[in-house]
């Protein structure tokens, strides 16, 4: 197996807040391969957000703060960085798109100059070299007429097009690391549809390696080859996504899985529901933060954290009483 | 046939929009000839995608705004022609949940006072009564009777939705239009609140038009549904014909674009070229056909007349088979 391109060892991120320290990323291990898309899946408040703006370290300090952990990117940990040689690797070898493209596009500027800013950062090239390069990329991500295109302000597009600027100023230095933070998520379905397969096709052509924060299983089950499901800042299960989807052995897995609707369940009858919500991130309970909400906790999961360990087929589970294999003694 | 509760009948809504200089007055429709019905106890999904439509529709359908033409009715009664105060006492009887339950609860205002206002304006229950009512809707609802007294701030997203769903209860309404009402929640509670919504239209009777961009939601919920693009309802059918045997491009591929939780499915999907056109210009023919993998040159210059396959199944488009 390859050496991964980039690692996240013990991750722990937190915020100081009026209420007290709350801990949104708690030990959150993570490995991504040349090529692969891993997705981190996760409901709100998971941590699946801070784990991605720590890597980059794009999150402002204090209020929060990397308390431990490493990253390691081509074997380098990022955290011993100075922000002169992070500056260099951003936007570069790792590059990131967000959720929203109006909020990361500066309104104020043609597109294809802020394609051309990430150029003239990173690379020694000529006005007309870059220009070419701006064209190039722009037809990369299937946006029409590149010529007219680049001297649009961010309005002028439509969120999708919007959403290919973003992902060509992302691709702009052929990264090695591309972090994807619900990239598609404001968009209608039809128009996700086409930024899915322009994601998966970039993907292919370079190579690269892409780390999808998504809240879609649908998504996940369609882009993935691996998946890790964070829960109130832990990685509580990860595997294949075959795995994940066909047996999941968390239980909170099991649950967010029963709780969408499709064309198996039952039609205008009550879904599957996890009970309850979120436990409060600044005093978390003791032992596992999902047994409140649990159909399978035991005495043991009030007192013990379950730790990650390999269950079924080598995906790893953080769970004292996992779901065991469909079709074998008590599946539900 | 027995009247259906609302029925709607080539309901058009346009908007005047600013163009450029010169006072050049473009319009807008949003809405164009819908027709549409919702019988007692029953849902009706309306989906599409963003600019459609479909909340528009759903605006009309209470007269929280004016059509331009077309008939609204309600019970029976025409809503273009009550007065005043015969539309405001028509209002208990249809009542609306909105997709965001931070915008659209008054954080001056407790639960309580949110949820007893209704019954209060229209001197329904005052005092005691109104109190004992409000602490019945919250438990309908599944919340507790101490929360009457907070505030919205102090609630998490499901939570406000259940206020709303409540406040929407309060006058026993015959109709709930839901636009968009778990599209901001996590899938954990955006289920909790599904189920409770089944369950309040069992218990009630309610009957909804629920609107949605989440077509695995609307599948459901509802027992017809009609798909909007442009303005127009391009297909309509009951559930399980729409989703198994879609009669529209358009809803074939909004159909395979939803990604399923289930990995290599090897399902095709259709992925649509470029973006929907601006409602302002809408293409000549049919307004699909810049987008449509199956267009021909009939399509350029004909707008295909929304028909009736059978069955209750009508469809927008000059290859479905009539």
């Amino acid at each position: 197996m390859t050496a991964p391109v980039l690692a996240v060892r013990d991750l722990r991120t937190s915020f100081a807040t009026p209420r007290g320290k709350l801990v949104a990323v708690d030990g959150v291990d993570l490995e991504l391969r040349k090529g692969e898309t891993l997705c981190v899946v996760g409901e709100s408040g998971c941590g699946k957000s801070v784990t991605a703006l720590s890597i980059l370290r794009l999150l402002p300090e204090p209020p929060a703060q990397i308390e431990r952990g490493e990253i390691l990117f081509e074997g380098r940990d990022l955290r011993a960085l100075g922000a002169e040689e992070l500056r260099a690797l951003r936007g570069n070898r790792i590059a990131m798109i967000f959720q929203e493209p109006m909020t990361s596009l500066n309104p104020v500027f043609r597109v294809g100059d802020q394609i051309e800013e990430a150029l003239r950062v990173h690379r020694s090239l000529s006005r007309t070299e870059r220009e070419a390069r701006v064209i190039e990329l722009l037809e990369l991500v299937g946006i029409p007429e590149p010529r007219a295109r680049m001297r649009d302000y961010p309005h002028q597009l439509s969120g999708g097009m919007r959403q290919r600027v973003m992902i060509a100023m992302a691709l702009a230095n052929d990264p090695a690391v591309l972090i994807a933070d619900e990239p598609t998520t404001a968009l209608d379905v039809t128009i996700q549809a086409q930024i899915l397969e322009l994601l998966e096709s970039l993907k292919k052509r370079f190579d690269m390696a892409v780390l999808f924060i998504t809240h879609d299983l649908g998504v996940v089950a369609e882009t993935g080859q691996r998946v890790a499901v964070l829960y109130a800042g832990r990685v509580v299960e990860t595997g294949t996504v075959e795995q994940i989807f066909a047996a999941p052995q968390h239980p909170y897995t099991r649950g967010l899985l029963d709780s969408l609707p499709s064309a198996r369940t039952k039609a205008r009858e009550s879904l599957r529901v996890i009970p309850g919500r979120v436990p409060d991130l600044v005093a978390r309970p003791a032992g596992c933060s999902f047994r409140e909400r649990c159909t399978r906790a035991v005495s043991r999961c009030a007192s013990e954290d379950p730790a990650l360990t390999v269950g079924r087929g080598g995906a790893l589970v953080a769970c004292h009483n996992p779901v065991p294999a469909p079709g074998a003694g008590d599946a539900r | 046939m027995t009247q259906s509760l609302l029925s709607l009948r080539g309901l058009t809504k346009s908007f005047a929009v600013g163009r450029g200089g010169l006072g050049r007055r473009a319009r807008l429709f949003a809405a164009r000839d819908v027709d549409l019905a919702v019988e007692p106890g029953e849902t009706v999904g309306l989906v599409g995608e963003s600019g459609c439509g479909k909340s528009t529709v759903a605006r009309l359908a209470l007269r929280l705004i004016e059509p331009d033409s077309g008939e609204i009715h309600f019970e029976g009664r025409d809503l273009r022609k009550l007065s005043r105060s015969e539309l405001r006492a028509m209002r208990r009887r249809m009542q609306i949940v909105f997709q965001d339950p931070f915008a659209s609860l008054n954080p001056r205002m407790t639960v309580g006072e949110t949820i007893g206002e209704g019954p209060r304006v229209h001197g329904i229950a005052s005092g005691a009564a109104l109190e004992s009512r409000v602490s019945e809707l919250l438990d309908i609802v599944g919340l507790g009777p101490e929360v009457a007294s907070r505030y919205p701030h102090e609630f998490s997203g499901g939570q406000r939705q259940r206020i709303g769903i409540a406040r929407a209860l309060a006058l026993e309404p015959a109709l709930v239009v839901a636009d968009e009402p778990v599209s901001s929640l996590d899938v954990s509670i955006q289920a909790q609140i599904l189920n409770l919504l089944l369950e309040l239209q069992k218990r009630f009777r309610l009957a909804y038009l629920f609107i949605s961009h989440d077509l695995r939601v609307v599948r459901h919920l509802s027992r017809r549904v009609a798909v909007m693009y442009l303005g127009r309802i391009v297909e309509h059918a009951p559930v399980e014909t729409l989703y198994a045997r879609p009669q529209h491009p358009y809803t074939e591929a909004l159909l395979s674009a939803v990604p399923v939780p289930e990995p290599g499915a090897g399902r095709k999907r259709i992925v649509l070229a470029g973006d929907v056109p601006s409602p302002i210009a809408p293409p000549p023919g049919c307004p699909f056909h810049p987008r449509c993998p199956k267009a021909f040159d009939r399509c350029r210059v004909e707008r295909p007349e929304l028909r009736e396959l059978g069955a209750g199944h009508f469809s927008a488009c000059h290859l479905a088979p009539y």
